[in-house]
């Protein structure tokens, strides 16, 4: 990578979990690059993560199993990780690493740029003010994606996060502006690896996808590098190429878990649930790396998925990406029960930016009041459901039924949709008004006059009538 | 070990873990000093000498950095330049201006564009005047007015000073016993400035917040701190309060924050009109942005070059506030770099001084008297982001100890869509009762007993909240239930206010002092319908839209609008009481 | 330290020159058979669709786009392996270049114990590597300058350079 030839260091001085300890090394500076090699042919890789004097401490990306004192050896590369970038990328599926898993040959870039990424000037960042549209009903219209948020996924195990992940992986678009997707698996099984690839199958052949998959066998180490490998190709996808790029990064909490080995293995001082006490920092340096800039093309939008351990929304890592992020979409094991594909909380889920990237000249001018009066219904709505849990149906006014009435249409005209079904805006935004003329006109009172009347009469069609 | 171009004389690195860099320590380093770090001179600030050795705290990232690279030491403290430039502008967590670097923040990247602008001077003094420290020299018009303050520790004859014109930011104005006063000077980011004496801080500001305004008042030269979970509403409390509370300068550290929503604040603040100047918002801030993903370490001086330039303006008379958003992101970089000091760690890993270390930085909060005899004050205002809001968890529980105001966020009321969702019963005020004596000696004797009326009559609304929600409204005496419909019209009409309505994002204290009176009328007028025998139901079923409106019909200084409202409502009563 | 990296850049020019005429015909042949397989599963498609439409079944469209999909999807496959073909080829052939050019004395291999010896010290201990070059050692240090690791490492700074090996022209 750097030179004509490095130096090979063998001086293996101690093997401990996923580090070792090199010494009698020279100029070999912080966060370097490492490449090992073993007796039996095999080459791994690593991360300085300290140097003293003339040791370094590596982290072995897929850990220190079979290696040994005396067969070991390890090159710097004279910086911190830099992979290739460029359009190249497109249409690759690799592992973790970057390295490809798709029979075709290594990745190749015009320029080379450092995984660590630099952080967008502040006073260069263009506020995120336009949709990128998901074909989800629940997401495009009650939590829209704006292009350069950072908008989780919170769900938990047994949720169909990954259907919806890959769904609006497979589905997005930025109203027919370049764009492409980057997906960054981690931890995942061989059948989830395989279900994304089958699902993303067309958008990778169309040569707007990067998928990078480490799975649940590959190195726990390589976790820490996959997402920064894949926002660094976005990032030059989106500032350098000039299209708009949605990266997913699931799951969150796998990384996390990686990291916290790592800690762990350093002897490091826990915090929260034996989790780092730089975990919120590192998710930032991660979720940071979306936005837009000034006078540039382009964006990036991060839509990370992480499941919470046991549904708690205190545990660490929903915790702190709650409070990195623009907002949240939570999935929900009660409306899952019910049957109802995707199970998201609309109450419990929002984004922070819609109010910027939606309204008239964005999405449809109605859809903010649309959105805000659903939400309020919706609240009522629960509201109803609990009351009635308590004094039973009969003692409801007409009013609160028709509000029980309108969470069932709710789910069932609105929420629900299939995998592979990609609602058009505005066919969402309708089926919201169908939603809401459940109820009374005196309920709709965040609504436009005008819009009501001409919705009104527009559902008095034959036929449609209730 | 020697790298090849590396002088002799510079010391060299020996460690690098992340931020933490070892080196050689000459003699004459010392602690606290600045020092820069290899090719790249990357600033760092020594925090430890051990024998032959210094520890380094690196203010940018490390990745390259290896032994034997070469270290410059620079013989004095982390200083950051006090000057007009500083108005309007934003900086990173050291003070450098983020103005002119470029889309991306590369360590070691291009130097920033020069500053070119230039500043009318008018002096203020004659030559051969005797002076000390404080005294001014001149004034400089910026988009507040300043002055040029003979230097804290220099006193004596001014032998010259400039005549009135424009001056760029590095002018020498002055030449005061011999020493240079320059329109820009340097100030050590973790050394107090002197004051003459600290006085008591006993006048209100004005956060055009009513929730605070009217339930949780602050004095100028007083500290708050905000603890609220994600999603409650902190930062987009703090804006607001940059930009309407009625200080002269607002110093806004955005601290291991969002990336975009400082880019929102920013491009708000230079937008938004002050209504006390009619200049842009920005004109009187000073935003200090080191988001999340910026380097840790500068999070942590951030918080002091902050403090720092709030005091440079007190020091000309100016009141100040500094908003910290969030000290728990300051304290987690105190925590991690205590913890690769490899420090025996106290609660959840944060070090043993955490708590002292808080309270060193909201002490720096004072109204006083300045060293040229003047009054001026810095009020700190830090938020608190409590791990799964958590309110025990060291951070916030040694904050809620150091500082007089506490606004704790709700996560029930944010998720009602009550915002600000300040807690009524989880927030106070300690300087309330000093804050009473002021309205009354401005002519306002009442003010204590009306917030003391609306604790009560809010605490009431909540408690029979509970046992509504077991028996149902109708279970309840008539007097009670005009508590819970007064709790509902103090929330509704007085207490939330949306921060993105174009009318109520502030209210004056005008239309603060009306909602108020407002309310509290009809909740007397209901309350005397019910003694004199009209029944709940009747109340109750009045239609109110007009009060709960009143807030978003009235302009942020109106009061006509308000007390109409009042009045239509006051009229329905007497209908229904008729009835 | 560079000096011997320059002197295969004439090798590298050459090589890729030589590979660009067997890659063309490897990518013609794939490109080909990618081609059959996309109109072959265009054809299905339209059948599928139509007797989809006798049926007056609604899943045909789904089908038939599953079918184009899956042709897409196997066209752009074959694209990456004769591809990877391509660059693995190539690979080959810088490394007998390489071989080549040591034996030939046109990368001289007194060179390669001279900087063995700057970088790891006099007393470095050098020897032949089969294939051409040297490895050299000393406590604690190894380098590999063998014909090999150095075909690899000047294929890898030929970089998006070799992406003109299969860019349609």
């Amino acid at each position: 990578m750097s030179g004509f030839a490095d130096v090979e260091y063998t001086g293996v001085r101690e093997l401990r979990g996923p580090l070792v300890v090199v010494e009698g090394v020279c100029g070999v500076g912080w966060d370097e690059f490492a490449t090992i090699a073993l007796d039996s042919g095999e080459r791994r890789h690593g991360l300085v993560l300290e140097v003293d004097r003339d040791l370094a401490v590596v982290q072995v990306l897929e850990d220190t199993a079979g290696m040994d004192r005396t067969g070991t050896r390890i090159a710097f590369s004279g910086t911190p990780l830099r992979i290739p970038v460029g359009a190249g990328w497109l249409g690759r599926v690799c592992n973790g690493r970057g390295e490809p898993a798709d029979g075709g040959p290594p990745v190749l870039g015009a320029t080379d740029t450092a995984v660590a990424g630099a952080p967008i000037n502040p006073v260069r960042r263009e506020p995120p003010n336009e949709p990128v549209l998901t074909g989800v009903s629940a997401v495009d219209v009650l939590t829209t994606l704006v292009r350069g948020q950072k908008l989780p996924v919170f769900s938990a195990a047994g949720l169909p996060h990954l259907e919806l992940a890959v769904q609006i992986a497979a589905q997005a678009t930025c109203g027919g502006e370049a764009f492409a997707v980057v997906f960054a698996g981690m931890g995942l099984t061989h059948a989830d690896a395989s279900f994304v690839r089958a699902g993303l199958a067309e958008r990778s052949a169309a040569r707007e996808l990067v998928l990078l998959l480490n799975t649940a066998d590959d190195p726990v180490i390589e976790r820490l590098l996959t997402p920064r490998i894949a926002l660094t190709v976005a990032e030059d996808l989106a500032f350098t190429e000039g299209r708009h790029v949605l990266v997913v990064m699931t799951d969150m909490t796998a990384y996390s878990e990686a990291l916290r080995e790592v800690s762990a293995a350093r002897g490091e001082i826990p915090a929260r649930r034996a989790y780092p006490g730089y975990l919120y920092s590192d998710l930032a340096s991660l979720y940071e790396r979306c936005g837009r800039i000034r006078g540039r093309p382009g964006s990036v939008t991060v839509l990370p998925v992480l499941t919470m351990p046991a549904g708690d929304i205190t545990h660490p890592v929903p915790d702190l990406t709650g409070y990195i992020t623009e907002g949240q979409i939570v999935l929900s094991a009660e409306v899952y029960a019910v049957g109802t594909y995707p199970p998201i909380d609309p109450l419990a889920s929002l984004s922070r930016l819609m109010r910027k990237g939606a309204g008239a000249g964005r999405t449809r001018a109605d859809h903010p009041d649309v959105a805000a009066q659903l939400i309020a219904a919706l609240a009522r709505s629960r509201q109803v459901r609990e009351l009635a849990d308590l004094i039973g149906r009969s003692a409801l006014s007409p009013t609160d039924l028709r509000h029980l009435d309108l969470e069932d249409a709710f789910r069932q005209r609105f929420l629900t949709q299939a995998t592979d079904e990609n609602r058009p805006l505005d066919d969402s935004l309708d089926r919201a008004w169908d939603v809401l003329l459940t109820l009374p006109r005196s309920q709709l009172g965040m609504l436009p006059a005008d819009l009501l009347d001409a919705r009104q009469a527009g559902a008095q069609k034959p036929g449609e009538a209730p | 070990m020697t790298l090849p171009g590396a002088p002799a004389a510079f010391p060299q690195v020996l460690r690098v873990a992340g931020p933490l860099v070892e080196m050689e320590c000459p003699a004459a380093v010392a602690m606290h000093d600045l020092v820069l770090l290899g090719a790249d001179r990357l600033p760092g600030e020594v925090v430890a000498v051990h024998g032959d050795t210094a520890t380094v705290q690196a203010y940018a990232y490390t990745g390259g950095l290896a032994p034997g690279h070469p270290v410059e030491p620079q013989g004095r403290p982390l200083s950051v330049l006090l000057g007009p430039a500083l108005l309007g502008s934003v900086f990173d967590g050291l003070l450098r201006p983020l103005s002119g670097a470029g889309d991306l923040l590369l360590t070691g990247g291009p130097d920033r564009a020069p500053d070119v602008r230039t500043w009318p001077f008018t002096p203020r003094v004659a030559e051969g005047t005797r002076m000390t420290a404080g005294d001014v020299l001149g004034e400089i018009a910026a988009t507040v007015p300043l002055r040029l303050l003979v230097p804290p520790g220099r006193s004596g004859v001014v032998t010259a000073v400039s005549a009135a014109g424009g001056y760029p930011a590095d002018a020498v104005l002055a030449v005061v016993d011999g020493h240079e006063v320059c329109m820009t000077q340097s100030w050590p980011v973790r050394k107090p400035r002197p004051v003459a004496e600290r006085l008591p801080a006993d006048l209100p500001l004005h956060t055009g917040q009513r929730a605070v305004d009217l339930l949780f008042p602050v004095a100028r030269g007083s500290t708050v701190a905000v603890p609220g979970g994600f999603g409650t509403g902190k930062t987009m409390l703090l804006q607001q309060i940059a930009k309407w509370c009625d200080a002269d300068v607002i110093v806004y550290v955005g601290c291991g924050e969002r990336g975009n929503e400082m880019a929102d604040v920013i491009e708000e603040l230079a937008e938004l009109v002050d209504p006390r100047t009619g200049g842009r918002l920005s004109e009187r801030t000073v935003t200090i942005a080191n988001t999340s993903n910026m380097p840790m370490m500068a999070r942590e001086a951030s918080v002091h070059t902050g403090a720092t330039v709030a005091e440079y303006f007190r020091d000309m008379g100016l009141d100040v506030v500094v908003i910290a958003d969030s000290t728990s992101r300051w304290a987690e970089a105190l925590r991690e770099f205590a913890s690769r000091m490899g420090e025996l760690p106290a609660e959840e890993g944060y070090p043993a001084g955490l708590a002292s270390q808080l309270a060193a930085f909201y002490e720096r909060a004072a109204a006083v008297r300045t060293l040229g005899g003047a009054t001026g004050s810095v009020t700190v205002i830090g938020a608190v982001s409590p791990p799964g809001g958590d309110r025990t968890e060291p951070v916030t529980a040694h904050t809620e100890r150091f500082v007089r105001c506490l606004w704790s966020l709700d996560r029930d009321l944010a998720y009602a869509r009550h915002y600000p969702a300040v807690s009524w019963a989880d927030s106070f005020s300690r300087d309330a009762g000093v804050l009473a004596t002021a309205h009354a000696r401005s002519g306002d004797p009442d003010w204590a007993g009306r917030r003391g009326r609306v604790a009560r009559l809010l605490a009431e609304a909540d408690r029979l909240a509970d046992l509504v929600e077991l028996v149902g409204i109708t279970a309840l005496p008539p007097r009670e239930r005009i508590s819970v419909l007064a709790g509902r019209l103090l929330r509704e009409a007085v207490i939330q206010q949306s921060a993105l309505s174009p009318k109520d994002a502030y209210s004056a204290p005008a239309k603060t002092a009306v909602l108020l009176e407002a309310a509290l009328t009809v909740i007397d007028r209901c309350l005397d319908l019910v003694e004199s025998g009209t029944g709940a139901d009747a109340v109750e079923a009045v239609d109110f839209t007009p009060l709960l409106r009143a807030r978003e019909s009235a302009g942020p200084a109106e009061t006509a609008p308000v007390t109409a409202a009042r009045d239509t409502v006051l009229g329905r009563l007497a209908e229904a009481a008729t009835a | 330290m560079t000096a011997p990296a320059d002197a295969l850049d004439p090798v590298r020019a050459e090589l890729l020159r030589a590979a660009r005429a067997e890659a063309e015909a490897v990518l013609g042949r794939a490109r080909a058979d990618a081609d059959e397989t996309v109109r072959l599963a265009r054809g299905t498609a339209e059948k599928v669709l139509a007797q989809a439409r006798d049926l007056g079944a609604a899943d045909g469209r789904a089908a038939a786009t599953r079918e184009r999909v899956r042709a897409a999807a196997d066209a752009w496959a074959r694209e990456l392996a004769a591809r990877a073909e391509v660059f693995a080829d190539l690979r080959v052939k810088t490394r007998c270049g390489v071989r080549q050019a040591l034996v030939d004395g046109a990368l001289p291999s007194a060179r390669f114990a001279e900087t063995a010896r700057a970088l790891l010290g006099a007393d470095a201990r050098i020897t032949a590597v089969q294939g051409g070059g040297v490895t050299a050692e000393a406590p604690g240090r190894r380098l590999d300058l063998s014909a090999d690791t150095l075909a690899d490492r000047a294929l890898a700074r030929m970089g998006v350079r070799i992406e003109s090996l299969w860019e349609r022209p």
